[in-house]
């Protein structure tokens, strides 16, 4: 990870967390969940905690695993980092829209997309994985997402006769801000080359599949600028999406505008980075484009 | 129930029926939701125009077309939850245990002999078969195996 030391500011911080094990979080599903789930959630775990800035998201504090117990397999709640949580905040998803989640599986994002649209419109869960699709079921079912379509296309080849209103492409990533993956490893740069011309045509379909004024949130978790602020200045080079400013009460920092010798646009300041340091998670970027 | 004579001629207002008969469900509480038939079977869904994709599912399996009858899936039921007044069976943790150990409870209940949904601590957890005064459990092996861990 000594490649990103330069643009890491706090990197002793950063180095220490990325050593250490994720909190453990969840995220309310309330297409399930009672009104005495905090309730329950406490009697389970009792130092839950709710997240700072986002109300559905609690903090378990527990060596206890949180996929078992009787609310998960309910599917009161899914067991995500909390930094995880941040890109369908910022897509923000309504009932009775379009959607398409690119790369879905295992679903911890079509799971919170299908509750903030309240199951009320049409979502495609699409990956191009077949093995990663029984996972993708499975959350489905468990969490009660029935808006959910599944299908099993590669992202770059969708058909595009239906236009979406929002796009999500949380796109196959180094995953460097994954510590159980990575272990403080940083990806080689030919991984780094051929994801980032990927995670390009990832987008580039997504934004013909998109209806004008629509919406497609980028996001990887990995420090990787080659996979982050680079995908997304050949994004906006190559299509006529512009980016929007992404405001969020998560700690984070913005989208660097220099590494190596590479320079980027002053527009990465209206994306986001989130270190594992800032809440205790795994790493992630997080780019919003309006077409 | 419906299906019992020829498989094929199960329709989609058929699961409606059923669903409304077996669990007395109005099919207002559903509005917003759509039944679907793929693969012989029925899933839930959002009663919304569909593209024209190749899909693996489409929502949540609801209804299995056992070839004898139609079958709710403990997933299903559990989407019904609490909308469900009638051939539901409330049972104990003890209760519960032997169902998911694959034995049966006794059960004197003043339904025919059909599919029932098992509810336990006030949630529907799966579904049940009730037949000659006895309950037996209907939910997966691998779901049950899991919830039987947690008990």
């Amino acid at each position: 990870m000594e490649r990103y030391k330069s643009i890491i500011s706090d990197w002793e911080a950063f180095k220490q967390e990325c050593q250490k094990e994720a909190t453990k979080t969840v995220r309310k599903n309330p297409l399930k969940a009672r009104e005495n789930f905090e309730e329950k959630l406490r009697k389970d775990f009792p130092e839950a905690e709710k997240s700072d800035w986002n109300s559905q998201v609690y903090r378990l504090n527990t060596e206890k695993s949180p996929g078992k117990s009787m609310l998960h397999w309910r599917g009161e709640y899914y067991v995500q980092e909390e930094s995880a949580s941040l890109p369908v905040e910022v897509l923000n998803p309504q009932p009775g829209e379009k959607v398409l989640d690119m790369c879905a599986a295992p679903g911890g994002k079509t799971t919170q997309i299908a509750a903030k649209m309240d199951n009320k419109g049409l979502l495609i869960s699409n990956d191009d994985s077949a093995k990663r699709l029984k996972s993708l079921h499975a959350n489905i079912y468990r969490t009660g997402s029935s808006c959910a379509r599944v299908t099993n296309y590669d992202g770059r080849r969708i058909p595009k006769e239906q236009k979406y209103d929002r796009i999500i492409v949380d796109a196959p990533c180094s995953g460097e801000g994954n510590n159980a993956r990575r272990s403080f490893e940083s990806a080689r740069e030919e991984e780094l080359e051929n994801l980032s011309e990927i995670q390009q045509k990832l987008v580039e379909n997504a934004e013909k599949l998109l209806k004008e004024g629509g919406t497609v949130v980028y996001s990887t978790c990995t420090f990787a600028p080659e996979e982050n602020e680079s995908v997304v200045e050949k994004i906006l080079e190559k299509t006529g999406m512009e980016l929007e400013k992404i405001d969020t009460e998560a700690p984070h920092v913005r989208g660097v505008e220099k590494f190596k010798d590479q320079d980027f646009s002053s527009e990465m300041s209206k994306t986001v980075r989130i270190y594992p340091h800032h809440l205790e998670s795994g790493g992630i970027f997080v780019a919003r484009f309006r077409k | 129930m419906p299906g019992s004579e020829s498989r094929e001629e199960i329709r989609v207002q058929d699961a409606w029926n059923y669903i409304e008969e077996r669990f007395n469900i109005s099919k207002t509480d559903f509005e917003g939701y759509r039944i679907v038939k793929k693969s012989g079977d029925f899933w839930i869904t959002s009663d919304v125009e569909q593209p024209n994709l190749e899909y693996e599912t489409v929502g949540i399996r609801f209804l299995r077309d056992t070839g004898k009858y139609l079958k709710p899936t403990t997933y299903g039921l559990q989407i019904l939850g609490d909308k469900i007044s009638s051939a539901c069976v409330d049972v104990s943790q003890e209760e519960l245990e032997i169902l998911l150990d694959g034995d049966m409870i006794e059960r004197n209940l003043e339904i025919e002999k059909g599919y029932v949904a098992l509810v336990y601590d006030g949630e529907v957890v799966g579904c049940g078969l009730y037949k000659d005064e006895l309950v037996s459990s209907r939910v997966s092996r691998g779901r049950a195996e899991e919830l039987r861990e947690l008990l």
